[in-house]
């Protein structure tokens, strides 16, 4: 689906506002924010992809008028309510009522720099060879979709050109719904400037290169 | 690896504005590349990540690490500025 998350070459958003030596959080509850979702996804009751897809499920009009730790914890809020660990009542009187449903995966501040530094590998071993190979032209599917995607809709049915193959890697529109599946290739695939903006191009020949999972892929 | 990213890294203008309009961006931090320079933005739509290398500044030619570190600036590192030009 095209979530409100997916702002490339959209216009009316204004200039970028650049801060002279930029506070890393502007308050203090955006640290608790960004250290709650840390340590809400080590529960592990969803993936990188299911938390990503929270946020970017968001009506737009809402997304659109919150910072950007504001849609992290509205985002959390509703995954920890599908997942059994905070009730709509508990969220709305701001009480627990029960217990943690996975108190055994608490982390303590000690663990948390090692859990960073590991990270979430996605890489897997693929399971066929790839289907593309640098230089080949490609296009992108164009296809409505109602789940979660990687595929930015500025590139959606564009024709561009393999760069790099990336490896073979955890494939976020599925795995995002929880749904096991094959690991895809992903390929680094570059487009002029004029492919993805016709006549609005502001220099034709410049390029801008995405990262596409294969079954975003056709030969073109 | 850097840390967190600024916040106008993650707003609306610079997600919408970064892969359409690059020189317009560019030239609001400014930074003003010749129309030759051809430019490729590195939408990062997947687990991948990029390490920016910014451009060696003329003029550094057989300087060490540790010299050419002190020019390095994080906007350099994100992509939206050059690396600090050596003092003449």
């Amino acid at each position: 689906m095209i979530g409100p998350q997916d702002l490339g070459g959209r216009a009316g958003f204004g200039t970028v506002l650049p801060e002279a030596d930029e506070p890393v959080f502007h308050a203090a509850w955006e640290a608790r924010v960004l250290g709650l979702t840390l340590t809400a996804g080590a529960l592990g009751h969803w993936t990188l992809d299911e938390s990503r897809h929270a946020r970017e499920s968001l009506p737009p009009a809402v997304y659109l008028s919150a910072s950007y730790y504001d849609i992290w914890l509205t985002a959390l809020e509703a995954l920890l309510e599908r997942h059994g660990e905070v009730s709509a009542r508990e969220r709305a009187s701001g009480h627990a009522e029960a217990e943690g449903r996975r108190r055994d995966r608490c982390l303590s501040a000690g663990d948390v720099p090692d859990i960073l530094r590991k990270g979430g590998p996605v890489d897997r071993p693929p399971e066929h060879p790839p289907r593309f190979a640098p230089g080949d032209r490609v296009r992108n599917r164009h296809d409505r979709t109602p789940g979660h995607t990687r595929l930015p809709a500025y590139a959606m049915g564009r024709v561009g050109t393999v760069v790099a193959t990336r490896g073979c890697h955890v494939f976020p529109d599925a795995h995002a719904h929880g749904v096991s599946a094959a690991p895809e290739w992903l390929h680094a695939v570059a487009f002029e400037a004029r492919e993805l903006w016709g006549e609005g191009a502001e220099h034709g020949a410049d390029e801008v290169v995405i990262d596409a999972f294969e079954p975003y892929l056709s030969h073109a | 690896m850097l840390g967190l990213p600024p916040v106008w890294y993650k707003s609306p203008p610079y997600r919408a504005r970064a892969v359409a309009e690059p020189r317009a961006v560019l030239a609001d931090f400014g930074v003003s590349l010749p129309e030759e320079t051809r430019i490729r933005v590195w939408d990062s739509t997947a687990e991948v990540r990029y390490l920016v290398i910014p451009e060696r500044p003329a003029g550094t030619e057989g300087w060490d690490a540790e010299a050419l570190a002190r020019l390095v600036t994080r906007d350099a590192m994100i992509g939206t500025g050059l690396a600090l030009a050596p003092d003449p």
